[in-house]
């Protein structure tokens, strides 16, 4: 079993892959590596040099200068805005308190725009669903069947078969009880906080603009990572009394709140 | 159906030996301190100083600690440090000579711990030895490698115990961080970066300018190897020690470029020492800046390790426990559910603090101690540990060789005499 692992965006990338010649597999993860970490150079908020802080700073905000990469997550960003009716939202205020906007994305007018005095925008919540997305389509490219790519546990993507033959059975970490069948779809999960030195850090923001203080867990299953990253928050931020009505809307089928 | 696979696809840190049990076959000279047969306080083992200047006297205070050694004799020939010294064993009743010879003789020592300046080891050393005493010598062992290897001749011959003052051995810092090393945590270490930077003239007080060489003999060259054997033979002991193999070549180049007082070593060494495996060892010493210290940085391929601060940095994470178990799976051939989804992984080291450290709370100790005690132990039961020796006289010829390097603007490899039989 071939395997590698990398830090990336601030997580652990893993890449599994069963019958491929070892030499080929590192050519291909080594491909991978470069190319996941030119998208975080240009959509981490975290790198000063990037394309996304740049738009933080109020620097040029045209859209045909924009690394394809940005753009292309910028325009489902406000797709997902739009279908979740502003449940999801990729611009995050600099203080608390700060009513809930938007960004701005002309395609005609070749523009973005945002209020950057007083938001930012943060793909970290879509950014690793993205790159899965662009690792399996490379990956298909390459003619490869099987593998199973983990970004930083919260997005998982099973291509093809175990080298049991049978679809890949991944269970939350936490409860094996809990798993799910997974072939050539997403298995995302979110949660409303974070674990950082022992402590709970909550980080999605309500679409009041107030953070969600609630302590809950959602693992689901899509077609592609970057799906999951979007509608995995969003079960986390809607109401529970809308939850049915919305797994109608986005043909959700199988998810475990936790 | 069952899975077959090459072996060599599987990962190598899968290891079914413990690590207490590897690292003992490693570092056998921790698991060579017998106790101390006889009570401790009816029968300590009875200890002499030779040498009762800075050094020495910082050896009689951790001496003074271990509770199965006496101090029976110190000697010196400079009147204020041997007085300083007598005072720090509290009246106690010790001798005191002048002379080393006299100790030679003197049946109630059973061991003799060697802090004198360089030149005076080897004589000393081997003179205890045939005396039929155990020693402890301060590094470095001597001045020139042929008098390093008298030594171990010496030690072999008269089978008496020998320790060298290579005290990271008994560190637990240096030996968490041997660990580390061998489980290969950190990856193949293909360079070392060792440094010693200081900022003071290494000059004492003179009290008549008669006593300038013998008190300031670290600054001549007749009787010190400079910044070489007085700081880099640790740092040098501790590369070889980590890489588990000697180097073949050094070269470097020193000079006085600061400290122009008359002296007449190096204040600035720089080498680069080579080993088989075509690892490089880069070091340097300065006596004129103390910004970045003393460290030996091993550099692997997934992590660095800097023992003296002990701490270490990865580079890459360690395996998700879903994988762990899916490599393990493909090993067996039989599948199991992955416990692998989760919220965000995140490192446990953040970026703006990347350290891991080797051991919690940091130790007072640098291993001094705990060195002087195993002396105890081996002078008690007559058992030299293996492998500290060699290692000792490995890393002063080495050390040795640099100095020839800088001294003599050439190349310096390994000969066939100084190898050890």
């Amino acid at each position: 079993m071939n395997h590698a692992s990398y830090l990336l965006m601030n997580t652990r990338l893993e890449i599994a892959m069963p019958g491929i010649e070892k030499e080929k597999f590192e050519e291909l993860t080594n491909s991978i590596y470069r190319n996941v970490l030119l998208i975080e150079n240009q959509v981490s908020r975290f790198k000063p040099k990037s394309q996304i802080s740049a738009l933080n700073r109020g620097g040029n905000s045209s859209i045909s200068s924009l690394n394809a990469h940005l753009a292309f997550m910028l325009m489902e960003s406000q797709r997902f805005y739009e279908a979740s009716q502003g449940f999801f939202n990729i611009l995050m205020p600099r203080t608390t308190g700060l009513p809930p906007a938007n960004f701005f994305f002309d395609e005609d007018e070749d523009e973005i725009s945002f209020d950057h005095q007083n938001y930012f925008l943060d793909l970290g919540g879509i950014a690793k669903g993205y790159s899965i997305d662009r690792i399996v389509s490379f990956l298909v490219d390459q003619k490869i069947q099987n593998a199973l790519i983990n970004f930083g546990n919260s997005s998982i993507f099973a291509m093809g078969q175990n080298p049991q033959g049978t679809e890949w059975k991944i269970a939350i970490e936490s409860s094996t009880d809990n798993f799910f069948d997974v072939k050539n779809q997403a298995l995302t999960t979110s949660s409303t906080f974070q674990m950082q030195d022992s402590k709970k850090k909550h980080h999605l923001v309500n679409k009041d603009g107030i953070v969600n203080t609630s302590n809950r867990s959602v693992s689901l299953l899509t077609k592609t990572a970057i799906e999951g990253e979007f509608l995995a928050k969003l079960l986390l931020l809607i109401p529970s009394s809308e939850l049915e009505s919305w797994l109608i809307k986005f043909n959700i089928k199988k998810y475990i709140f936790f | 159906m069952y899975f077959k696979k090459s072996r060599r696809d599987f990962i190598k840190d899968i290891s079914f030996i413990s690590t207490g049990a590897l690292m003992a076959s490693l570092t056998p000279w921790l698991a060579c301190s017998p106790a101390i047969q006889s009570s401790e306080t009816d029968k300590p083992v009875h200890i002499a100083i030779v040498g009762t200047g800075s050094r020495g006297t910082l050896l009689l205070d951790n001496l003074l600690k271990i509770n199965s050694v006496k101090i029976v004799a110190l000697c010196d020939n400079y009147a204020p440090h041997l007085k300083k010294a007598v005072e720090m064993v509290k009246g106690q009743p010790v001798k005191e000579y002048t002379d080393y010879r006299k100790l030679l003789e003197d049946k109630n020592i059973q061991g003799i711990v060697i802090a004198t300046p360089l030149y005076l080891h080897a004589q000393m050393t081997v003179d205890f030895l045939m005396a039929g005493k155990h020693v402890y010598c301060e590094k470095s062992m001597a001045m020139t490698v042929e008098d390093c290897k008298k030594m171990v001749i010496a030690q072999r011959e008269t089978k008496r115990v020998l320790f060298v003052g290579h005290q990271r051995l008994y560190s637990s810092v240096f030996n968490k961080a041997f660990e580390i090393v061998k489980n290969c945590e950190i990856g193949a270490i293909k360079q070392v970066r060792a440094f010693w930077h200081r900022n003071n003239n290494w000059r004492r007080d003179v009290s008549d300018p008669k006593l300038e060489r013998q008190i300031n003999w670290r600054l001549y060259r007749e009787f010190s190897c400079g910044l070489m054997t007085e700081l880099a033979s640790h740092q040098i002991h501790v590369s070889n020690w980590f890489l588990g193999q000697n180097p073949v070549s050094v070269y470097g180049s020193g000079s006085i470029n600061f400290w122009k007082d008359g002296r007449e070593v190096f204040d600035n060494v720089n080498l680069v020492y080579k080993y088989p495996d075509g690892t490089h060892m880069l070091y340097d010493s300065m006596i004129s800046n103390k910004h970045y210290g003393l460290e030996e940085q091993f550099m692997g391929d997934l992590g660095t390790l800097e023992p003296e601060k002990g701490r270490m940095f990865f580079e890459k994470p360690k395996k998700s426990p879903g994988i762990v178990q899916l490599i393990q799976d493909a090993e067996r051939g039989v599948f199991h559910v992955l416990p692998m989804a989760s919220s965000s992984w995140i490192p446990e080291i953040e970026s703006e603090d990347e350290e891991r450290q080797l051991i919690t709370p940091f130790p007072n100790s640098d291993g001094t101690y705990e060195t002087l005690d195993a002396f105890a132990r081996s002078v008690e039961s007559g058992i030299q540990p293996p492998q500290i020796l060699e290692q000792a006289y490995y890393a002063t010829a080495w050390t040795l060789l640099g100095l020839q390097a800088m001294e003599k603007n050439e190349i310096v490899v390994w000969k066939k005499e100084y190898e050890l039989s």
